[in-house]
């Protein structure tokens, strides 16, 4: 299957609704990236949107600065004294970095 | 509209667009709208998740009542504050009265319990619960054992009941509420935290399902013990769940190795892997809508997260030609 990469920022109700899901497929990512396949109604549902084209590469680079940013948040906050596991309790286990499709 | 009942011989409703929904399952409409067309409302059709209003407060690990039509969101992560969905929009109001996360809870949007948790002021286990009345909240008997991380919950908050969690330990115990006291009943047969559970399951049959650490267990109650049956598809654990023990959906969570948007629907005896998630998340919040208008809102990807998604299924019109 093939895809195409956006930006947008989600609005909420009616971002996307229950008949564009059962028409493309459709997957958001950290920094607003947005798979979406590559039909006419992706194509029509990025237009609805406003999305911003984006190569895949491009929408990978996206989505890995933003979880190592959070990535650094995670490592940086720290309570004296507290172990590991301690701190997974408190925030969850660090965010990873991943590959999109 | 009068030939057409002559020859039927029953009523004919006229309605205005489409109808869905159980009430309106096989029957045959006229749908005034347009030049006016006959048409028959089927079987379900293909469920999806839609995008829903995002909550004023980002969180995970609160507790929810409700469905994709009317649903309260509360706690979760340091905040006491409850929103209220109107089907399309969060509104905040009244806080709870302990703020904590990691909560059980069940019930509606008008009427819910929330229980247990971790208290978000001196991080100790919470044992108090607290009943929403539509407006404020108030507490009310405590439950036996206090436990946090991915309690179970079903019911309303006349009958319902909890089950798993961690106390610390990973906890077996289930607790049922008859709307004055908790007792302590059959413990599940896998003691776990971070399950997922028919929400709007019932003190005489209820699902738990996955947990802590990434199991595809699913247990059934039946009002005295719990029993195991088939196993989701996707191992998982801090899942979301609604629907009933006949009617169930298992959605999103994390896997060994991932965040995960998958969604399970389970029919009685088996579950069967349907639409994702848009967004692949953990922690979320879930309501107890049915399997056809479940909910689940915030919860965590690279961060906490404030969106919502709505499942719906939808029946099958069919217009009937008449020519």
């Amino acid at each position: 299957m093939a895809y195409k990469y956006c930006t947008a920022t989600n609005w909420g109700k009616d971002f996307f609704t229950h008949e564009e899901r059962t028409r493309f497929h459709l997957e958001g990512h950290p920094g607003n990236v947005w798979i979406v396949g590559d039909n006419n109604y992706g194509d029509q549902w990025i237009s609805k949107i406003s999305g911003v084209s984006k190569t895949k590469s491009e929408a990978q680079a996206i989505v890995t600065g933003v979880i190592e940013t959070s990535q650094s948040v995670w490592d940086n906050n720290n309570v004296s004294g507290e172990s590991s596991d301690e701190k997974i309790r408190r925030l969850e286990s660090r965010p990873d970095t991943y590959n999109i499709i | 509209m009068t030939a057409f009942k002559t020859i039927k011989g029953v009523p004919v409703k006229t309605i205005s667009g489409n109808r869905s929904g159980a009430s309106f399952e096989g029957q045959l409409y006229y749908d005034s709208d347009g030049v006016g067309t006959f048409k028959f409302v089927g079987g379900l059709g293909t469920g999806a998740w839609a995008s829903g209003g995002a909550l004023n407060t980002a969180r995970r690990s609160g507790g929810m009542g409700g469905d994709s039509h009317s649903a309260a969101v509360l706690g979760g992560g340091t905040v006491a504050r409850t929103e209220l969905y109107d089907g399309s929009s969060w509104a905040e109001v009244n806080d709870l009265n302990t703020a904590r996360t990691a909560v059980g809870a069940f019930g509606s949007s008008t009427s819910m319990l929330i229980t247990g948790g971790i208290n978000s002021g001196d991080d100790s286990v919470e044992v108090s619960v607290e009943q929403w009345d539509g407006t404020c909240w108030s507490e009310i008997a405590n439950i036996n054992t206090g436990r946090y991380e991915g309690v179970g919950g079903s019911g309303t908050s006349a009958s319902g009941m909890i089950f798993g969690g961690k106390e610390p330990a990973q906890s077996d115990k289930t607790e049922v509420w008859n709307g004055t006291g908790w007792t302590e009943v059959n413990d599940l047969n896998t003691a776990r935290a971070r399950v997922g559970a028919s929400t709007k399951g019932t003190v005489t049959a209820t699902l738990c399902f996955g947990g802590n650490p990434n199991r595809a267990i699913t247990e059934q109650w039946d009002g005295t013990c719990w029993s195991e049956v088939a196993d989701l598809n996707t191992a998982r654990q801090e899942m979301g769940g609604a629907g009933t023990q006949a009617s169930a959906l298992g959605y999103g969570g994390n896997t060994a190795t991932a965040l995960a948007a998958l969604t399970e629907e389970w029919d009685g005896t088996s579950w069967t892997e349907v639409a994702d998630l848009a967004t692949a998340r953990r922690h979320a919040t879930t309501g107890n809508g049915s399997a056809v208008n479940a909910i689940q809102a915030g919860g965590e990807t690279n961060a906490v997260v404030a969106n919502t998604e709505e499942w719906t299924q939808p029946h099958v019109i069919k217009t009937i030609d008449l020519s």
